[in-house]
């Protein structure tokens, strides 16, 4: 049978909803259970000769019949909501704790995937929404939302170097489905519900804790009555009721992030229309995945594309579908082709085979020389409505000087549709960037800088801007070298668009081959002033500090490069950009590590200077 | 006053009510198609603005098939000078580019060099950028006006709509290889 879209996300809508109220109510009905619980205990042992069913049925009176029901009612959902609260995302700090910063706009991928979430915005009609890159080489997505209604849509560079442009998209589109379904803030619910019963657990074991102590210390003085405290029960009923109820609760949240997951694919369907990107997307992720140490907190984990803390094979088996966040990729996948109408083996036939041949590989050397002037960015210009009268035109960048409010009006050049700034979302995020999210630009991803003007250390002509794997850095026209820093050079390895030639790949087969891998001690060799932070000091005791000098790349990537002593920058030679690339993938191919990995190691073995 | 007095004046208050509430609603709901047209607008002003510079540097590289860029060129121009008043006529001119320059990035795919190129790449990024948003600000569009269009056929909003001449507007309607529903694609 086929499915359609619409009829998933029907079925899902139903399926997250009545979820959900079993949800509060398995919540509530715990509490009560467990307040009835611990009257019953209290009863029994003060009671006197009391029977079981008539401490019970006091009990049951107090906890659902007199006006305690509705303390218990509106405390349980005061505590509740509180901890929803307290649960609720703040940006920055899942911001920081993924390492995310903000899209180098120089850089073509990053750019790409800008123009995505642009896209994506006008499709589902939301837009404020920001974008972020985690730095991790794995393929993922994720999405978080705090209560200001703030959206923050990330990708993992992994994510933006090996999906190609409708893939990315399907995914954007699925974290999009998400934020529409609202499933973010019913995530921060699931964790305030889980964080009253981890409560709950704790009061239970304290009490069982300490009334053994003092039992203990108790003994010493005089004998003690047989038989544990009142206490001890007490704590042991909390203790116990809580545990389980947090895991019937847990198993219930559980199956709601399923069904979620469901809906956002469908989501995703309805929104980009291109279901088969959709599944080969996940048909990557799936293929690729290599269990990566970046993302460390549990909690967040369902609100990535596929979970990022999967165990090295994913098993389809019942039990390990029941404990996890995300249905099986293969499941999914096949819901997906299901609706598109593709058989999934011919599918992953076909993304092996693009994968084997690699389809994205250009010929033709890495670097691409800019022309001076981009004619993209500023390709529109704008006329902006002040003091009355229509000014202009200008451009982007002079419109984020002018320090225009939101509800200015502008319309484009030669155009007569005009319109306040905050209803155009694009124009809009591009002039009010959020300031939390620049902050963390200045720690990665600061790229070159647009306005420098060096010259090459080895020909003393300018370095241009050039493109590498689309990322931005400065090279020599002449002779080919370039000036690379490291989070430029995660990125650049990564990527899989320049090919290499027969030369470079002997090169590197030879440089691979070198056996000595104990630790070696290198006499430093100053080479050359850096070109990037050397110019710019004035005073020449600096000069000296930002000397580059002469070493191997790594212990096991014995590329010889000119690393600078103060910013760190990394000079290479023609073709020694190329070498380094050809061996880094050579090793992931080989070592059937993740990259990740890879590039940790490779940058964890310095060379220790004498 | 008597009572039919009375119920004169509540019924003519009643009257007035919904006059002023379909009213709104009317004027909320055509502002709200006027601002999506404004970002289908935005985005086919910003697709005449990259297509001079796509031109230059695809004519760098492509010898044979000039014939499509020259399309691409009249198609442009053609949609520049269109009557803006004139909504379907428009909307032909701009179906027409888009059809021009879906064959001119299928002539880029053959020329292996152009398709390297710096500049290309970041232009090749931004016009299919701009495409999608064309697509998805129509979608939009259209869903918004077709809300609108309805309401204004609904009683009472169709007397008020009468009444102060709110017409209805105009759909954006894809060109031929659009229509299909979900796109399949390998
Ligand atoms: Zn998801
Ligand atoms: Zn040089
Ligand atoms: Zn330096």
């Amino acid at each position: 049978m086929r499915f359609n879209f619409l009829e998933i996300k029907r079925e899902k809508d139903r399926n997250v909803f009545l979820l959900l109220a079993l949800l509060i109510l398995s919540y509530t009905v715990g509490l009560f259970l467990i307040s009835y619980a611990v009257l019953l205990v209290v009863r029994l042992a003060t009671g006197g000769e009391i029977t079981f069913a008539e401490a019970s049925a006091w009990a049951y009176s107090v906890v659902f019949k007199s006006p305690v029901r509705f303390h218990l009612l509106g405390w349980g959902i005061g505590i509740g909501l509180v901890s929803w609260l307290i649960a609720g995302f703040s940006l920055g700090r899942v911001v920081k704790m993924f390492h995310a910063y903000p899209p180098d706009p120089q850089d073509r991928y990053h750019k790409q995937f800008v123009n995505i979430i642009e896209e994506v915005k006008l499709a589902s009609g939301i837009h404020k929404i920001d974008p972020v890159i985690l730095p991790d080489s794995d393929i993922n997505a994720f999405t978080c939302q705090d209560f200001s209604g703030r959206i923050v849509i990330g990708a993992t560079e992994g994510a933006l170097a090996r999906l190609n442009r409708q893939e990315l998209e399907a995914v954007i589109g699925h974290e999009m489905g998400h934020v529409m379904s609202g499933d973010v803030v019913t995530t921060t619910m699931f964790s305030a519900v889980m964080s009253v019963y981890a409560f709950l657990k704790a009061v239970g074991w304290v009490l069982m804790r300490g009334t053994r102590i003092s039992v203990g210390a108790r003994r010493g003085s005089r004998s003690s009555s047989s038989g544990p405290s009142l206490m001890f029960v007490i704590g042991l009923v909390v203790f116990l009721l809580s545990a389980l109820w947090s895991l019937i609760n847990s198993l219930l949240i559980l199956l709601i992030s399923r069904q979620r997951e469901y809906r956002a694919d469908a989501l995703a369907i309805k929104i980009v229309r291109d279901p088969v990107s959709l599944a080969r997307a996940l048909i990557k992720i799936k293929d690729n995945y290599k269990s990566t140490k970046l993302i460390t907190d549990q909690s967040v984990g369902a609100l990535f594309i596929s979970n990022p803390f999967t165990k090295e094979e994913e098993k389809d088996s019942l039990w390990e579908e029941l404990f996890s966040t995300h249905p099986p990729l293969s499941k999914r996948i096949g819901i997906i082709c299901n609706v598109a109408g593709v058989s999934v083996e011919e599918l992953r036939r076909r993304v092996l085979e693009e994968q084997k041949t690699e389809a994205r590989r250009r010929t033709s050397i890495g670097l691409l020389f800019l022309d001076e002037d981009d004619k993209t960015a500023e390709a529109t210009r704008w006329l902006v409505f002040r003091d009355g009268t229509w000014q202009g035109p200008f451009g982007v960048s002079e419109m984020i000087e002018m320090n225009l409010s939101p509800t200015t009006f502008v319309r484009p050049e030669g155009s007569d549709v005009y319109f306040l700034i905050q209803d155009n979302a694009e124009l809009f995020s591009q002039l009010f960037r959020p300031r939390d999210l620049e902050e963390s630009r200045s720690e990665v991803g600061k790229g070159a800088d647009d306005r420098y003007e060096g010259l090459c250390p080895r020909c003393r002509t300018s370095l241009k801007k050039a493109d590498y794997e689309g990322v931005m850095i400065w090279a020599c026209p002449e002779c080919f070298g370039c000036i690379v820093d490291k989070s430029q050079l995660k990125r650049i390895l990564l990527r899989q668009e320049v090919g290499f030639s027969d030369e470079i790949e002997q090169w590197g087969d030879r440089l691979l081959a070198i056996k000595d891998k104990g630790m070696k001690i290198i006499k430093p060799e100053p080479s050359f002033i850096c070109p990037i932070c050397g110019e710019r000091k004035a005073c020449p005791s600096c000069k000296v500090l930002s000397r580059m000098f002469k070493r191997p790349f790594a212990l096991d990537y014995p590329v010889e490069v000119d690393v600078c002593g103060l910013c760190g920058r990394i000079w290479f030679d023609k073709y020694e950009l190329e070498v380094l690339q050809y061996m880094f993938e050579k090793r992931v191919k080989e070592t059937g590590k993740s990259p990740e990995e890879i590039w940790n190691n490779m940058s964890g073995v310095p060379v220790r200077w004498a | 006053m008597g009572l039919v007095g009375t119920i004169l004046l509540v019924v003519l208050l009643i009257v007035a009510l919904g006059l002023i509430v379909g009213y709104n609603t009317l004027v909320t709901l055509r502002n709200r198609a006027k601002n999506a047209w404004a970002q289908i607008d935005v985005q086919l002003k910003r697709r005449h603005d990259l297509i001079p510079n796509l031109v230059e540097v695809a004519k760098k590289y492509i010898q044979h098939e000039r014939e499509t860029l020259e399309a691409v060129i009249k198609a442009r121009s053609q949609a520049v000078s269109v009557n803006a008043d004139d909504f379907q006529e428009r909307v032909r001119a701009e179906n027409f580019l888009t059809q021009t320059l879906r064959s001119l990035f299928a002539v880029v795919e053959r020329y292996p060099n152009l398709k390297a190129d710096a500049q290309m790449m970041k232009l090749h990024e931004e016009l299919v950028s701009t495409e999608n948003k064309i697509a998805f600000a129509r979608q939009f569009y259209n869903d918004e006006v077709t809300l609108y269009n309805t309401k204004t056929e609904l009683f009472p909003y169709n007397i008020v709509a009468g009444m102060f001449n709110f017409t209805k507007l105009p759909l954006f309607e894809a060109g031929e290889e659009d229509r299909k529903e979900v796109r399949v694609q390998f």
